[in-house]
């Protein structure tokens, strides 16, 4: 029998979004054929557990093969992928982040996850920057318990106005925060500033097949015993045991055909191994590709009814493009040197950071910026490896007596914050170039505005003012020009397929159902009408368990 | 730290360090790319010449060295068991002889402790210099250069090559180099940029093999049953020190 010959939707892509609409669509009862443009990827047995830094080439430095350094699980990607390169309008830098391979980007990201709130949804109200979300609060908030729930989030409900409350019982707890984060706490807490556990999809009690965190070994080299979440150990395994799922890998999509209706019929991708492609039918597709391929796919898909491409009667297909604002600011700090060494691994990550804590001054009026932002913390006793923060002097045993006083004493604040969209940052298809599959590549249009700018310059002073407050000596600090990442550089890109509450100014509804075409459908962090500092993850994932649910409620109904 | 136009600000400063961003940056501080404040406005146009002005003072050999291109190990190398040689060495007897002795000057050995040079420091740079990448060609032409400078400047002084030298004679110019006012000194102002990064690889190449590791006291990596312990008793003391000594008792996480 064709292992093919039947299936109910087409999910293209194995990341967050695409992986929770097939895990949702398969335990609704739905057969779902899923693409993926990359390999096949089996964290239990490709993950370096353990490894140390100076197992690895280089001691692990990063490269151009490996951007992150040579333990990071993104695989045949990174700023970079073989044969298919992206281009940029003059003037312009964006670097966009890509992995080829089962799970997709889940497979090395942060983990932090965050919800948004009310305030994050209905920005525009507020404003008048950007758009609104299609929705309240009020109607996501249980279907963030029930991500999380799924996924596997520990932090707690701190009260704060930044972080809304999970359900009692849906969160598990946190790990004990640690020296260096403890001080930059305290630090904060003067200047009026509060830190608070971070909530992250990592496992600090099991949960099904998934272990408890054991506290060591970095989470982005990707977990083999699924304490760190990544859907190549959770939804797709999950959704696999179904019997319901299907997946293709090395099946990079380049196109969604529709019929004279305008309805979607077929989907066509390029088989990387024969360099052939192949068209097959589709009753209803999702697209989860990531939110500049799925864009893309659209854009690709133009015809003679869709001279604009496909699904963008409103124009907006590729527009809105947002990432996290990004910029860091660190220092030896004093105090920190030569402290007592314990094992401060951890969960390799933040335990705690500190949250947006200025609505009531915006609101007041105070800041010449529209959005918030939080601080990540960037410290500990790391594993020796191919970085040495401080400054170096002399040799011999005074130089070794300094590298070994000076361990774990540098403490760097990463601010990540919230970006409005602007009519300089878009992606269109470049009409010069194709890749080597012969599909047209993605052309970037990127520009800051002031809003991004005095925002950074905000979170500089704060990052000097708790750094000063825990004693370090600071001179000077760069102007935000020089600070700020470049557009993409944060890895937080959402917003070209925005959803909205009309056809003309959004390109899904609600429900990630595009506004064109009835059985097409968006879940990736394309449809964020804003983009919140929150990191995007947790919100895909959340928007694509409801979405899916939507979806399946409608082909039950044979509404689709 | 100094702030002035020296051939410390030659190059653009790179981005800081962010907990989740690896850049150059968490690499090397290479040639004082990176100072460990954050950058000043450049000097526009006086850059060049004190590269220039520092070469030509210190006696600057600036090899001109075709790259060294080539595979690298991939965008998929074998992340669990990583390849003992992902390319060729390419440092000669004499080369490696040299690097051998600066990591024995840089990181001797002590009681226990080996030495750099017993950890495969000389193995790790040449490992780097010989990478195939653009950042790591510079940092080749840089290196070597450093090789040759040392090599003449012994010459000069001593008439015998580097590792020909007495160890005090050696001593004598990593004197020179070695401390931050050589940054401020036009002749030795290159070189000690070289230096320092020569220096932090050895320094890396140290605390990186598992005798550094226990030397530098990391006691992370090893599997945790239960719930993260968090701070030992002693840091935890030590924690509340500091806080009070910076007046931020009052203000201590609960």
């Amino acid at each position: 029998m064709n292992p093919l010959s039947s299936y109910d939707v087409v999910v293209v892509g194995s990341g967050a979004g695409g992986a929770m609409a097939a895990y949702t669509l398969t335990k609704a009862g739905r057969k779902v054929l899923m693409l993926e443009a990359g390999r096949d990827y089996d964290p239990v047995t490709e993950t370096p557990m353990f490894n140390t830094p100076r197992q690895a080439p280089l001691a692990g430095a990063p490269t151009p093969d490996k951007n992150f350094g040579y333990y990071d699980a993104t695989i045949d990607g990174g700023w970079a992928v073989p044969g298919e390169p992206y281009t940029m309008g003059k003037g312009t830098e964006f670097k966009w982040w890509r992995a080829r391979m089962l799970g997709g980007r889940t497979n090395h990201w942060g983990r932090y996850s965050l919800r948004f709130s009310e305030h994050d949804f209905k920005g525009y109200s507020r404003d008048g920057l950007g758009a609104d979300w299609p929705f309240e609060y009020s109607d996501i908030a249980p279907w963030y318990d029930k991500t999380e729930e799924l996924v596997g989030v520990c932090g707690t409900n701190t009260g704060l106005d930044d972080m809304p409350a999970s359900s009692p019982g849906v969160l598990q707890p946190p790990p004990k925060p640690r020296v260096p984060e403890l001080l930059v706490a305290a630090a904060a807490k003067k200047l009026g500033i509060t830190a608070a556990p971070m909530h992250r999809a990592v496992l600090t009690r099991p949960k099904g097949d998934r272990n408890a965190c054991l506290y060591a070994t970095e989470c982005r080299r990707g977990c083999s015993i699924g304490a760190a979440f990544q859907t190549t150990t959770s939804l797709i395994p999950m959704a696999r045991a179904t019997g319901r799922l299907q997946i293709i890998t090395d099946a990079m999509v380049r196109s969604v055909d529709v019929d004279e209706q305008g309805k979607v019929h077929a989907i066509t991708y390029i088989d990387k191994k024969t360099a052939s492609p192949v068209t097959l039918p589709a009753r209803v597709i999702v697209l989860a590709a990531s939110t500049c391929e799925s864009a893309r796919i659209l854009l690709n898909s133009r015809n003679e009814q869709f001279p604009g491409g496909l699904a963008n009667s409103s124009g907006q297909v590729g527009r809105n493009i947002m990432d996290s604002t990004g910029a860091s600011f660190g220092a030896d700090i004093p105090a920190l040197k030569g402290r007592p060494i314990y094992n401060e691994d951890g969960h390799t990550s933040n335990h705690l950071f500190i949250p947006w804590w200025g609505h009531k001054a915006q609101a007041r009026g105070e800041l010449d910026f529209a959005r918030g932002y939080h601080f990540e913390m960037g410290t500990g006793f790391k594993a020796p490896g191919s970085y040495y923060p401080s400054k170096l002097q002399g040799y011999g045993t005074e130089l070794k007596k300094q590298a070994k006083y000076d361990y774990g004493s540098h403490v760097a604040l990463s601010l990540r914050g919230e970006m409005v969209p602007n009519e300089h940052c878009y992606m269109e298809m470049d009409d010069q170039l194709q890749d080597k599959w012969g599909i047209p590549v993605a052309k970037f249009h990127w520009k800051w505005s002031d809003q991004e700018l005095s925002q950074v310059a905000h979170g500089l002073k704060t990052a000097r003012d708790i750094l000063t407050t825990m004693g370090a000596k600071i001179d000077s600090l760069p102007s935000p020009k020089e600070a700020i990442k470049k557009g993409g550089e944060i890895i937080h890109e959402v917003g070209t397929t925005r959803m909205g509450d009309s056809a003309t100014d959004s390109v899904t509804n609600q429900w990630g159902q595009t506004w064109d075409c009835p059985n097409l459908f968006i879940m990736d962090g394309g449809v964020f009408a804003s983009n919140p500092h929150k990191n995007c993850t947790l919100t895909i994932m959340t928007l694509a368990m409801r979405n899916a649910t939507w979806l399946a409620s409608q082909l039950d109904k044979g509404a689709i | 730290m100094e702030r002035s136009c020296h051939i410390e600000h030659i190059i653009p400063v790179r981005e800081q360090t962010s907990a989740r961003d690896l850049t150059r940056r968490q690499t090397l501080k290479w040639l004082g790319v990176i100072t460990a404040g954050i950058s000043i406005p450049l000097f526009s146009g006086c850059e060049p010449m004190m590269v220039s002005a520092a070469k030509l003072a210190g006696n600057w050999p600036d090899l001109k060295l075709e790259p060294i291109t080539g595979e690298g190990y991939g965008t998929d190398p074998n992340l669990v068991s990583p390849p003992d040689s992902p390319w060729p060495l390419t440092m000669t007897v004499e080369q490696r002889e040299l690097v051998s002795a600066l990591a024995r000057i840089l990181i001797p050995r002590e009681g226990n402790n080996p030495s750099a040079s017993e950890v495969d420091a000389t193995d790790l740079i040449d490992e780097w210099i010989s990478a195939p990448y653009p950042s790591y060609q510079a940092d080749r032409v840089e290196i070597l250069s450093g090789l040759v400078w040392l090599d003449e400047e012994s010459a000069r002084r001593f008439s015998r090559s580097f590792v020909q030298a007495t160890a005090q004679q050696q001593l004598q110019i990593i004197d020179d180099i070695a401390y931050e006012k050589a940054e401020s000194e036009l002749h030795f102002a290159y070189i000690s940029r070289v230096f320092d990064g020569i220096r932090t690889l050895v320094t890396i190449a140290y605390f990186s093999s598992p005798e550094g590791i226990r030397d530098i006291g990391y006691q992370g990596n090893v599997p945790i049953a239960g719930d993260f312990p968090g701070p030992s008793e002693e840091a935890k003391a030590h924690l509340d020190d500091v806080l009070r000594e910076l007046g931020l008792a009052d203000y201590a996480y609960t």
